[in-house]
């Protein structure tokens, strides 16, 4: 089964090494990507698997060749992931990253330093040495200038690489075409997915996106350049009169740039990417909260980039990569890209394949059951019946979510959100006690409230009777709900009751002991 | 019963057909079986994999 999918890729620095074993374990699944997004890192990953490039040939475990030896063709000087940084970029970022751990020692006794000489300057002055002092004085400045120069204007320079990576797509796009500029337009037709690219604008104080829509004309590899731009780590970058920086700043997990894309087609899953910095809790006092508000800040409100509708999925990745340790050695990097295939595809299953899958399965095999036993109690054949499993979204409370559904093809109660109150699948959530309904619903369970009058449009208009199981684990809380309804009348007599018992009975028992089976994935 | 209903009180009716549930339920019991040992195929194949995952913080999160 081919799945459609919209990709959205975090920004991460070198962390997001481990893209590539999502990517390894997405095509290996098969996926029919539609559309591509990305902040930073992510942007370049998008952009090269829109382009046209496999995960293989990114980085291959076999034959350890990668995309950078095939920048390194383009631009000689490209041998290593570090050198995307330019000449002596490298050395500046490896200075920076070697002095992080100390940056506030350093920071202080620079302060301590400079107070020392402003001291020195006025001792000189009282002692008329004038020229001492104008020395010491031109000195100081330089040396905080040219400090503050560099770093506000980035410890490297973007642009060779950005020029190697604009040659790198047009030779897999237009090979033919020497010279062609790939730009943002060239994306979302001829077979290959919508591409989307977030920076932060700070001439005009908003979010980026580059897109085929909104910017057709950009060429694809200046909007990555402005992507990754850190600041700091890189120079700003200045597209058509705009400075850009990196789109971590505003977003760093575009999956809400599809959000168009997955209302068309709401059947295609939006998969965001998100690489985590740390497991642990940390401990936090009133001094040493920067790093942890800065991290907050970036990372933190990940959540609402999938805030949205549709099959939107997150799939979170951490790693013991630092965000700069673009030197590792290739076989490290080939260990952590097939790590990381490895806990991407476990979670895909988990969360996308495997257990959707299989309760799916278990949806169909179920309404077959209860066909037959209809059929052999009641001589009724076709009786309509249609299965689904009411379970909630994550973060949600009030509500339940129709999923895995089977019989629903021409309903238009598909994959439908039902609140808790006010439905029968819900009452057996709230009790833990199975409940069993026959058509015209009591007022209790007919969602008669102003609120949900486009969800009583929804609902099945054939509907006879519905049986709603709760599934736990032992004598844990209810999982979910096994909803069953049929659309063929069923006479209210001792036949149906005892067709109704087992039934129920033989539905809770095969899906608590497959809840038990998964349990250990769920948990 | 072990349900419970707001719009059903069976009444009598046809003699019980128990025995034709039973049978029709017990056609599909291999097909259960089969479903049940892949899932717990797929569990112990992901705790497997999960193990061979050798940086700390990607198992930790591929277990999660």
């Amino acid at each position: 089964m081919t799945h459609r999918m919209f990709v959205a890729f975090a920004g991460g620095g070198a962390k997001a090494l481990i893209h590539l074993g999502a990517l390894r374990a997405l095509e290996a699944k098969g996926v029919d990507f539609k559309g591509l997004s990305g902040t930073s890192a992510g942007a370049l990953v998008a952009t090269l698997k829109a382009s046209g490039f496999s995960a293989d040939e990114l980085l291959n475990p076999l034959d350890k060749t990668s995309v950078i030896s095939r920048l390194g063709e383009i631009r000689p000087s490209i041998r290593q992931a570090k050198h995307l940084f330019g000449r002596w970029g490298w050395w500046r970022v490896w200075l920076f990253r070697t002095a992080m751990p100390v940056l506030p020692t350093i920071l202080c006794v620079s302060l301590f330093s400079v107070a020392l000489s402003l001291v020195l300057v006025g001792a000189l002055l009282a002692w008329g040495k004038i020229f001492s002092a104008a020395a010491i004085s031109i000195a100081l400045v330089g040396l905080v200038g040219c400090v503050t120069t560099s770093l506000l204007s980035g410890l490297a320079r973007s642009r060779e690489f950005s020029e190697a990576l604009g040659i790198l797509l047009q030779q897999r796009i237009f090979p033919a075409d020497t010279g062609r500029i790939v730009r943002m337009g060239d994306f979302g037709r001829d077979g290959r997915p919508v591409l989307k690219i977030v920076s932060a604008n700070l001439t005009t104080g908003k979010m980026e996106l580059f897109s085929p829509e909104r910017t057709p004309n950009v060429p694809v590899a200046d909007a990555v350049a402005a992507s990754i731009s850190l600041p700091i780590i890189f120079e700003p970058l200045i597209i058509d009169e705009n400075l850009h920086m990196d789109g971590g700043i505003v977003s760093n997990l575009p999956a809400w740039s599809f959000d168009e894309e997955r209302e068309l087609d709401p059947d295609a899953i939006t998969l965001a990417i998100e690489i985590q910095t740390a497991t642990e809790r940390r401990i936090l006092n009133r001094l040493n909260w920067l790093g942890a508000f800065l991290r907050t800040g970036l990372f933190g409100s990940s959540e609402l980039n999938l805030r949205a509708a549709g099959q939107a999925e997150r799939l979170e990745l951490s790693t013991s990569l630092h965000l700069l340790e673009f030197d590792l050695s290739v076989d490290r990097a080939i260990k952590e890209v097939l790590d990381a295939e490895t806990a991407a595809m476990a979670k895909l299953d988990k969360w996308l394949f495997q257990i959707p899958e299989t309760y799916a399965e278990a949806c169909r095999f179920t309404k077959g059951l209860v066909d037959d036993v209809i059929e052999a109690a009641l001589d009724q054949r076709n009786p309509k019946v249609r299965v689904a499993i009411a379970i909630p979204d994550v973060g949600h409370t009030k509500s339940l979510r129709l999923r895995y559904s089977t019989g629903y093809e021409s309903h238009h109660d598909e994959r439908m959100l039902i609140p808790i109150d006010g439905t029968v699948a819900g009452q057996a959530w709230k009790t833990g006690d199975s409940w069993f309904e026959l058509a015209p619903l009591s007022p209790e369970f007919s969602l008669m409230a102003p609120e949900h009058r486009l969800r009583r449009k929804a609902l099945r208009s054939d509907l006879k009777w519905v049986l709603c199981i709760p599934i736990s684990i032992g004598d844990g809380p209810v999982r979910f709900v096994v909803q069953i309804d049929g659309g063929r009348d069923l006479p209210e007599d001792e036949t149906v009751g005892t067709m109704i018992t087992s039934i129920e009975t033989d539905v809770k028992e095969f899906f608590g002991m497959l809840a038990d089976r998964f349990k250990e994935m769920e948990e | 019963m072990a349900w419970k209903s707001a719009s059903f009180s069976p009444r009598s009716g046809p003699p019980k057909s128990g025995e034709k549930v039973s049978t029709a339920i017990e056609k599909h019991r291999p097909a259960m079986e089969v479903i049940l040992q892949k899932a717990q195929r797929a569990s112990e194949e992901r705790r497997e994999a999960i193990d061979k995952i050798k940086d700390p913080e990607l198992r930790k999160s591929a277990a999660r």
